[in-house]
């Protein structure tokens, strides 16, 4: 009876030694983050993106900074909200041109902080985004801008108080890699 | 006798039960159920990770919600009824012929609680530990959106995105902790119950009516079973969670211990 206890436990050690095996095995090959910083260039497949600078804004800032319309910000938590917002210098580099919508969902996953995510504010990026062209020419450079709604809801009020851009980081792609733009 | 060697043999009653047992596989069966379930569905996926598949954390399937409302069941199942049998039996006056009525209580509540935690986190952290082998730990990706919904108003949410394995041990011990609670509940109120039924159930009973009335339209709660679930679909707080704790600790300690010194059973 005790000889078959004593089997029974090295059975089981034998079986998570090899589980455990098998989990550090699964665990090795992590996927990589590629971070990046303002000023950093970034080549991608046909364009390179350099991030010039981050920004983080109220409702009233962003209409005195752009020159636009406050109609987008008239409901209370709209106005309560804050944004982040990354100006960066987008080129072409390849021999085809590229529409402007193929250019953003490129790079159009969103910000993020240690707790939060929030993707592109497409309605308000249309407004603030002055392209020169209809189309992102082969050799062309622009800036552009990617921008998110950051809603106070989300956050604890202390939580809240302290953001700060540096905090924010923009995410350009989540596959197959995750790239990275840390703004602090 | 010593406080120490009633101790161990409360405990070694306990963990003989055959229903502390039964209780462990219950358990047993409800996770690996998730776990075979999930890993059927995702199997082939190259994105999943393992804070998605562990139950705790698992929002797709309902065998989250069952472990979860079933919790004060198995953990009372096991021992949580003894004090009450032995009251019936007569073993309560045996005993108290060798030992102080003191260290039989506090021997019974202490065997009580181990019993009532093991039986709650042996399972589930069999299913981490199984699921950690089926898919990779990666931190989550908040903009996938794929995982439960944390946000900086729930508790530990910066432990979720950044240690999601912390999170999962974290929200392991909490179970384990209200589960031996539970436990005490029932040895608490042993004297006036009359049956071992009544005894068992009444901390499910009470965990349940709790949440009806303590999770709020407003999206918080400081119920127990919002508390535990890893999920959070509601707000929970530190403060909610200390003070639930302290006063059910607290209160089923005091309750057990001052009836059980009192009652005159010779």
């Amino acid at each position: 009876m005790k000889n078959r206890y004593i089997l029974g436990g090295l059975i089981v050690l034998l079986g998570v030694l090899l589980w455990t095996q098998r989990i550090i095995s699964i665990n090795q090959d992590n996927p990589t983050t590629y971070n990046y910083r303002l000023n950093q260039s970034i080549s991608l497949d046909q364009v390179t993106l350099v991030p010039k600078d981050a920004y983080y804004l109220s409702a009233q800032d962003v209409v005195s900074r752009f020159r636009i319309s406050g109609e987008l910000f008239e409901s209370s938590d709209v106005q309560n909200s804050k944004y982040i917002l990354l100006q960066s210098k987008v080129v072409n580099h390849s021999k085809d041109d590229m529409e402007w919508k193929d250019v953003f969902s490129e790079f159009g996953s969103g910000f993020e902080t240690k707790t939060w995510a929030g993707q592109s504010f497409s309605a308000l990026a249309s407004k603030i985004n002055i392209l020169k062209t209809d189309k992102l020419y082969a050799g062309q450079e622009q800036d552009i801008w990617f921008v998110s709604q950051v809603d106070p809801g989300c956050f604890k009020k202390r939580t809240w108080e302290r953001l700060n851009v540096s905090m924010f980081r923009y995410v350009l792609r989540l596959e197959p890699k995750k790239i990275v733009i840390k703004l602090g | 006798m010593m406080f120490g060697r009633i101790v161990i043999f409360e405990i070694k009653r306990a963990f003989h039960e055959i229903n502390f047992k039964l209780s462990i596989l219950i358990g047993q069966m409800i996770v690996l159920l998730d776990l075979c379930t999930f890993y059927a569905k995702y199997k082939d996926s190259d994105s999943v990770i393992l804070v998605q598949a562990w139950i705790g954390t698992d929002f797709q399937f309902a065998y989250n919600s069952l472990f979860y409302i079933l919790l004060p069941l198995l953990a009372c199942m096991p021992y949580a009824g003894s004090y009450f049998a032995d009251m019936q039996s007569g073993y309560e006056k045996n005993i108290l012929l060798k030992i102080e009525r003191k260290k039989y209580i506090a021997a019974k509540l202490i065997a009580v609680y181990s019993s009532a935690s093991v039986c709650v986190v042996v399972p589930l952290l069999t299913n981490l530990f199984l699921a950690a082998g089926l898919f990779p730990d990666q931190l989550p990706n908040l903009l996938a959106f794929n995982t439960a919904n944390i946000i900086d108003y729930n508790i530990f949410p910066a432990l979720f995105y950044t240690r999601p394995v912390g999170y999962c041990l974290v929200f392991i011990l909490l179970a384990g902790l209200f589960a031996g609670v539970f436990g005490m509940i029932s040895v608490a109120i042993s004297k006036w119950c009359r049956s071992s039924f009544s005894v068992i159930m009444f901390p499910f009973v009470l965990y349940i009516v709790t949440d009806t009335f303590f999770s709020y339209q407003q999206g918080n709660s400081v119920a127990i079973m919002e508390i535990l679930n890893p999920i959070q679909k509601y707000i929970v707080t530190y403060k909610g969670l200390i003070v639930n704790y302290l006063v059910l600790v607290i209160g089923s300690f005091g309750v057990a211990w001052g009836v059980g010194r009192k009652r005159n059973v010779l």
